[in-house]
């Protein structure tokens, strides 16, 4: 949360490189929240998609629906980032848009994934003992197999939030904005400065990002 | 689950197909597939999601055909958009041809699931329209496709950049083989070691590509400076050597984690059996630990070379070329066919890698026997 601080970080790191720091239009802790509401957006969009499809698959007799949720977010995994952000413009053009699609494609994977083994890992007596007590299958869900996968659903969550802070600047490129701004204007001025700077923030914020969710789960357990 | 491939592709045919546009730059005109290709497709694919039900030894030779036949019409309608107009038109395949193109992969990947139970035939039928694409590559059909005029201006660029990619890839693996391989093989013995060399690793990688790539530029532009014989052999801060370095970086972490895994995965038993028979540390680590655990320890490879495929296309912005030029250069100048020419061979590069890989992996596996 230092990272928050203006002025300290510009200062600390142009001493430290022997550069001077341009000023930038948009001041850095803007820019942070802006990095940050980008990967919220995308996280919060994830979730709302990818937990349904988690349970939807995991349901019985949908063993094909499952490889298939599975081979899907994969792909989305495999093809390069810049590639979908790229793919992504023609269709939507420049800004926030294709860096959230990128993102949500990005993150879905860890979030499904582990979705669907925290589900499958339920153990089988314990949904036969709810089911002995007249549960219905969505009181199930509810009450024993959401909470029980909980755990495992939300190690995705903070694998997802941390790869999408490094993924969300790349989306500098296509002018959205956010940390991957300072990266880029550093690289095309040759000023290393700007470049650490930006990595820093990036990289604090996957930090804290990731000790936010992990303080989180503890708290829930 | 061929439903699931099927509605998109019902859906595609309402939407536009080509995008015709006087020059690479301008705004155009969009074109619907005609009626009576649009029934036929409509039929083909309503064919293809009932013999799951009714027919399921066909479904996988109809929904090869259903994906063939998308395919085929971004070669024909592209041809029929450009016939009568000036050279510098192009066609461009549209959202109808894309959504296609989506629906028929599932058809196609939930049929071949299908098929497994089936025998070979249905197997392979599920299988065919790869040939069938490469068979209309190979024939010049898609001749008048936008991406593909792209690449006849680009053409003896697109090869350079296309083996620059492939170079950066290939070096930073071998770098992080030779680093990572004797680190992960300490490492697995001495659970300090691992400790300090898993968290620099994964340290690393919560910088993003980006960064990485621009923060190195600084040291290996003093190492140039200030060692001369570096500098000859072609090191310096923007270009090739950062990149390199930014790579390898990168691609340590699951070689590292993997390797780990995989030797500590070895079971006991294994190695007691192998001490048993009288084998010396050495013999027992190079006949038995190593086989055992390189299936596993093969995948964090797989892992690496995918990611570096995407830390490669990016590469670009500091100068190292690669398929990032084009979807760069596209992007700076609005050239859709241009960032298509760059992202399409990029995406396709990880997905091979990728299938060619696990393949491997499923060989040794099969060969070596799992740990």
């Amino acid at each position: 949360m230092v990272c928050l601080i203006p002025g300290l970080l510009t200062g600390t790191v142009s001493r430290l490189t022997g550069t001077e720091i341009p000023t930038l239009g948009t001041p850095l802790w803007s820019l942070t929240l802006q990095h940050l509401g980008l990967v919220l957006v995308a996280e919060v969009v994830v979730l709302l998609i990818g937990v349904p499809l988690a349970v939807v698959v995991t349901r019985p007799g949908r063993a094909a629906l499952m490889r298939l949720a599975e081979a899907i977010t994969g792909l989305g995994q495999t093809v390069p980032t810049l590639a979908i952000l790229a793919l992504a413009v023609p269709v939507l053009g420049f800004g926030a848009p294709p860096t959230l699609l990128g993102l949500f494609l990005y993150g879905l994977v860890p979030v499904v994934s582990n979705g669907i083994a925290g589900l499958l890992a339920v153990d089988q007596p314990t949904l036969d003992a709810a089911r002995g007590m007249g549960m219905t299958d969505a009181q199930r869900l509810r009450r024993i197999e959401l909470p029980l996968s909980l755990p495992v659903l939300m190690a995705g969550v903070r694998t997802s939030a941390v790869y999408n802070v490094g993924t969300a600047t790349i989306g500098a490129a296509l002018g959205t904005g956010g940390l991957g701004t300072p990266i880029i204007e550093g690289l095309s001025q040759q000023n290393t400065a700007l470049v650490v700077i930006g990595a820093l923030l990036a990289a604090l914020l996957a930090l804290s990002l990731d000790g936010l969710l992990g303080l989180a789960v503890r708290a829930e357990e | 689950m061929l439903w699931l491939g099927a509605a998109p592709m019902l859906t595609s045919l309402l939407l536009p197909w080509v995008l015709l546009r006087p020059n690479r730059l301008a705004a155009g005109e969009f074109l619907r597939l005609p009626g009576a290709q649009a029934a036929l497709g409509a039929l083909l694919v309503m064919a293809a999601a009932l013999s799951g039900r009714f027919l399921p030894r066909a479904a996988p030779l109809l929904a090869s055909l259903s994906l063939l036949t998308g395919l085929w019409w971004l070669g024909a309608q592209t041809t029929t958009a450009l016939t009568g107009q000036a050279t510098f038109a192009r066609a461009s395949a549209s959202s109808g041809l894309w959504l296609w193109l989506l629906g028929g992969g599932i058809l196609v990947y939930g049929a071949g699931l299908a098929a497994r139970g089936m025998g070979r035939l249905q197997v392979l039928l599920a299988w065919l329209w790869l040939p069938g694409l490469v068979l209309l590559a190979l024939i010049g059909h898609f001749a008048d496709w936008s991406v593909i005029a792209e690449y006849r201006v680009q053409r003896s660029r697109f090869g350079q950049e296309l083996g620059q990619h492939l170079k950066l890839i290939l070096s930073a693996l071998g770098l992080a083989a030779v680093i990572g391989a004797p680190l992960a093989v300490w490492a697995s013995r001495n659970a300090r070691v691992s400790g300090v060399v898993l968290g620099l690793a994964g340290g690393v990688q919560t910088v993003p590509s980006l960064a990485l790539l621009g923060m190195l530029i600084a040291p290996l532009s003093w190492l140039a400076n200030h060692l001369p014989a570096l500098r000859s052999l072609g090191v310096s801060g923007i270009g090739t050597a950062p990149a390199l370095s930014a790579m390898t970086l990168y691609a340590l972490l699951p070689v590292l984690r993997n390797g780990v895994v995989a030797l500590r995965g070895v079971s006991p038993g294994a190695l007691d059996a192998a001490r048993g028979m009288g084998m010396t540390d050495n013999q027992r680590f190079w006949r038995v630990q190593l086989p055992l655990a390189l299936p596993v320890w093969l995948s964090g490879f797989r892992q690496a070379a995918v990611m570096l495929v995407g830390v490669a296309s990016v590469a670009q912005l500091i100068g190292a070329g690669g398929l990032g030029y084009f979807i760069f250069s596209g992007l700076q100048s609005g050239a859709a066919d241009l960032i298509l020419l760059g992202a399409v061979p990029a995406a396709l590069l990880a997905i091979g890698l990728d299938a060619l890989l696990r393949g491997l992996e499923a060989l040794l596996g099969s060969k070596l026997g799992k740990v």
